[in-house]
């Protein structure tokens, strides 16, 4: 990298003092066309552009295509960055078994939160009713789903995030999750199935029998593994299965893999080798949690092998943002108690998981300014062509008594003017196609790891200037050049 | 050879890149032996507007370095994840989650050197060559002040199955596994992690354990591994890993909490499919793995589970910014080869009063642009994978890969790209060139 950033930096510094330089002598042909002054007239430009509309629309094509892209990447962009800012609530503070900076890794004893420091424990929220600290026992583990009905190829398995909580009620305030359809999970965290088909879904569980499951493509396997994953059947009780609630994007996820647009309260899902009941989808919260399944701690912990009573991270509701961090100092500097822990507020957690995303934002902002050079390339192409052609047209301006560097306005505009067209339609399809799109991506991720999400990408005020502000690079960059040397001709020599 | 012939065949860019490539060499040796002079009229109509041809050919060298180095990501992992037709390796890992942690015991049915192997890996062969185990092993230097440059990560494995198992090292210098084998604190360490360490062959470190608790390890660098995938990670050797744990049970009287969960991967070299389908069912079906299930894939699957987490983005990258990219490479050619034909109408009109047929003019115009567009794309293939060769691969993180490797069919697809593109951008140009109407010309120029 250090080779690579050597090697470029005269490059590098050439294109950055190229790209000023224009940019401010576009700022001051702009200035310059709107100020009640001298100039060459705009309407002279603009009948340029028409006269040779074929070439105009060629290169303002070339601009839709590059801003569009660039819009859509900066989309992506935007949307996993406000996904980590959001995922952490003020307040909240995650304590991990000392040592572990990630959920993965982190391995807690069952234990209660009065074990906490004095301190710790006076900072905690505590909710009126029913009258409890907000504070969670979570044990999170990436699962193995084998995706239903994939396409033949190696990619048939898919890793989804699983969070087992001790109290879901208490996790969704302290999370901020709200239920969008369903019913959070029971008390026991198993719903017993009524044996009836999956059109009478209606109040009572909704219910897919064992021929339409498999029918609908989510179990794969035939009846035998379906006995065996739904407790019970097969005998005179009910069956029944362990519930989970879905986060929204993973239940559109779900959904997709076998044709439908989103997975609902009733449906039963294979995960890991046990077949849950989707209880209830999480409301879209733009949040990572969204990516997430929720179930039981219990359920949780015997399914994936984690062993009863361990926890990967205890989350807690502080009374205020600034409590929180001073909670969280003092129990990952205080080693003296009965436990040590490591700690974090959840937005000092997620800002770890965003900064890892920095090779994949570098990789798309790169990806970005190199097509805009290509772009600027393109306007310089079509405005030393329109120099070219009307080099008796400038002699004829300067015999008139435009100066040089009313000429060079002139041009300049010209140019921007090309990329404005362009650029408008490109942002326009831009955020047609890139914003609100469901996308998978992983957060954190270093080596192998990190969280797997589902999120929307969004076209915002800062993707649009973004993309704005190098649509009108391409212009001044592409244009200034060009009217450099419409500036520099001689009036006699260009009428020859 | 056959190795060429290989990539050649598997991968249709490669193909579809080649067959441009010699068309376009083909054309271009015919053009030359049939009209060498109308060849000397494009090379000086080029260097008449050496402005226009500079900024067309760097316009295109921009976007064919930006594609080849998105192909270049795109193309590692689709390789990566093809299945091979033989010497294959079968991943033992946990069934239902990841990070896979199994018990040490797992190996012992596992390895074909031990006496309690699974019958069917030694009726299919296996020997103890063809297993290699590994456990992950992560360490900061500065535990208060932990960052990715002082973080180090660890293969903890059996030196001896580091030539015969790790893909990429199958020369590696057996000297230093030799030296891993008599100091059992010996590493060997990445490039990067080299630098980012600061530190030097010969020299020691101490890890202070981020995933094994109060395993906190002292380390002597004995080698560097070779530049590529390893550049971020390193090499231990599983004893001294194993006796840190038993050293933990033994004072704290009791054992590790991650003791029985050390073992993350076990691989098997397996020399064909139907091996592979028969030894996975054995062990996925054994019952001496009930406690803590596993099952059994190929590296291209697991790898491709991992990486199912990028699809989008590598199929946003695949699907629609190649393709547009091209696209838009297409337009600035032929934006400048139709400015370039509307000023040289005239010129044009002349040359057919001359005698100069429709075809031999819109050979002409064809002809330069597929020459300025293939020139600009081999050149542009090539620079990227010279630099690239050079500073030792892309650095872009991607999962595991630190790195990706140019291939050098870059140039083929350099030039494929910038003769193709030049070809879809002037095929109207050229059509207008070869209908100008010298009527209507000399009329417009009375």
């Amino acid at each position: 990298m250090i080779v690579l950033l050597i090697v470029l930096a005269p490059v590098i510094l050439l294109v950055l003092l190229a790209s000023v330089v224009s940019v401010g002598a576009s700022l001051v042909a702009l200035a310059h066309a709107v100020l009640p002054v001298a100039k060459v007239p705009l309407k002279y430009n603009l009948r340029n552009l028409q006269n040779r509309w074929l070439t105009t629309l060629a290169t303002a094509l070339a601009f839709t295509i590059v801003v569009g892209l660039v819009t859509a990447m900066l989309a992506f962009v935007r949307g996993l960055d406000r996904l980590t800012e959001t995922s952490g609530m003020p307040g909240n503070v995650m304590i991990l078994s000392d040592g572990a900076v990630d959920e993965t890794m982190s391995n807690l004893p069952n234990a209660s939160i009065e074990e906490l420091p004095g301190d710790m424990q006076a900072a905690i929220q505590r909710a009126p009713q029913p009258k409890r600290f907000l504070a969670t026992k979570e044990v999170y583990v990436v699962a193995v789903y084998t995706v239903p009905n994939a396409a033949d190829g190696p990619h048939k398995r898919r890793y989804v995030q699983m969070r087992g909580l001790d109290d879901v009620h208490a996790a969704a305030l302290i999370h901020g999750i709200e239920l969008d359809r369903g019913q959070w999970l029971s008390p026991s965290g198993v719903r017993e199935l009524a044996n009836k088909s999956a059109g009478d879904a209606e109040g009572s569980p909704p219910v897919l029998g064992p021929s339409s499951v498999a029918a609908s493509g989510m179990l794969f396997g035939e009846g035998p593994l379906l006995a065996a994953c739904l407790l019970n059947h097969g005998t005179s009780a009910r069956p029944t299965a362990k519930e989970v609630i879905l986060g929204s994007g993973i239940a559109k996820t779900f959904g997709m893999d076998v044709g439908r647009d989103t997975l609902g309260p009733g449906d039963l899902v294979k995960i890991g080798p046990v077949t849950w009941y989707v209880a209830g989808v999480m409301k879209e919260n733009n949040s990572s949690y969204g990516s997430e399944i929720w179930a039981m701690d219990t359920h949780v912990q015997g399914t994936f092998g984690r062993g009863l009573g361990s926890y990967s991270s205890f989350v807690a509701r502080t009374k205020s943002e600034r409590i929180g961090v001073k909670a969280a100092k003092e129990l990952k500097d205080n080693r003296s108690g009965l436990r040590s822990y490591n700690a974090f507020t959840e937005q000092e957690y997620f800002a770890k998981l965003t900064s890892a995303n920095v090779g994949m934002r570098v990789t798309i902002i790169v990806i970005a300014v190199i097509i805009t050079i290509a772009g600027a390339l393109g306007v310089m192409i079509t405005m030393f062509a329109a120099i070219s052609q009307r080099t008796k047209d400038i002699g004829v301006l300067r015999l008139l008594g435009f100066t040089r560097f009313q000429i060079l306005c002139s041009f300049l505009v010209e140019s921007l003017v090309i990329a404005a067209l362009g650029g408008l339609i490109g942002l326009a399809v831009g955020y047609a196609f890139g914003d609100g799109r469901i996308v998978n991506s992983i957060v954190g991720g270093q080596g192998g790891g990190g969280k797997s999400v589902v999120f929307r990408t969004m076209v915002d005020l800062s993707v649009l200037m973004s993309a704005g502000i190098l649509t009108f690079l391409m212009g001044a960059v592409g244009g200034f050049i060009p009217a450099i040397s419409a500036m520099r001709l001689r009036p006699l020599e260009s009428l020859r | 050879m056959s190795n060429f012939l290989e990539e050649l065949l598997a991968n249709p860019e490669n193909l579809v890149a080649l067959v441009i490539s010699l068309l376009v060499a083909v054309a271009w040796l015919v053009y030359v032996l049939v009209s060498p002079k109308m060849v000397l009229l494009a090379f000086k109509n080029l260097r008449r507007n050496l402005v226009r041809t500079l900024l067309t050919s760097l316009a295109i060298m921009v976007l064919v370095i930006m594609v080849t180095l998105i192909w270049t990501v795109i193309y590692f992992l689709d390789q990566t994840m093809q299945e091979r037709s033989a010497d294959f390796k079968l991943i033992v890992m946990e069934r239902w989650k990841v990070p896979s942690q199994m018990p040490p015991t797992h190996a012992d049915y596992l390895n074909p050197g031990s006496s309690k192997c699974l019958p069917a890996l030694k009726e299919a062969g296996l020997a103890p060559k063809d297993f290699m185990t590994w456990s992950f092993y992560g360490g900061t230097t500065d535990p208060d002040k932990m960052s990715l440059e002082n973080l180090v990560f660890f293969f903890v494995m059996d030196p001896t199955a580091i030539r015969p198992m790790m893909d990429d090292l199958e020369n590696f210098d057996p000297a230093l596994i030799k030296k891993m084998l008599d100091k059992r604190e010996a590493c060997l360490l990445g490039q990067d992690k080299l630098r980012s360490l600061n530190k030097r062959v010969g020299e020691r470190f101490k890890l202070t354990s981020i995933n094994y608790k109060d395993i906190d390890l002292e380390f002597e660098i004995v080698g560097a591994l070779p530049p590529g995938r390893y550049d971020k990670s390193g090499i231990m050797n599983d004893k001294y890993f194993n006796e840190a744990l038993d050293k933990y049970a033994r004072d704290k009287r009791t054992r590790h909490p991650l003791d029985q969960m050390r073992l993350n991967l076990i691989w098997l070299r397996v020399p064909d499919q139907a091996t592979f389908n028969k030894v996975g069912a054995a062990i996925e079906e054994s019952p001496y793995f009930g406690d803590r299930p596993v099952k059994c894939e190929t590296g291209s699957a697991a790898i491709g589970s991992f990486l199912a987490a990028y699809r989008d983005i590598i199929g946003f990258f695949k699907n629609y910014l190649v393709p547009a990219l091209l696209a838009a490479m297409a337009l600035v050619i032929a934006n400048a080869i139709s400015i370039t034909v509307r000023e040289r109408r005239a010129e044009l009109a002349v040359l057919k009063v001359l005698g100069f047929r429709p075809f031999q003019i819109l050979c002409l115009v064809l002809g330069e642009s597929l020459l300025v567009g293939a020139l600009s794309g081999l050149a542009a293939g090539a620079l990227t994978y010279g630099f690239f060769y050079l500073i030792g691969g892309l650095p872009m993180q991607i999962a595991f890969f630190p790195t990706f490797q140019v291939p050098s069919w870059a140039l083929a697809w350099g030039l494929a790209m910038g003769a193709g593109t030049a070809f879809l951008g002037c095929v109207l140009p050229a059509w207008n060139a070869r209908s100008v109407k010298v009527s209507e010309v000399f009329a417009k120029v009375a």
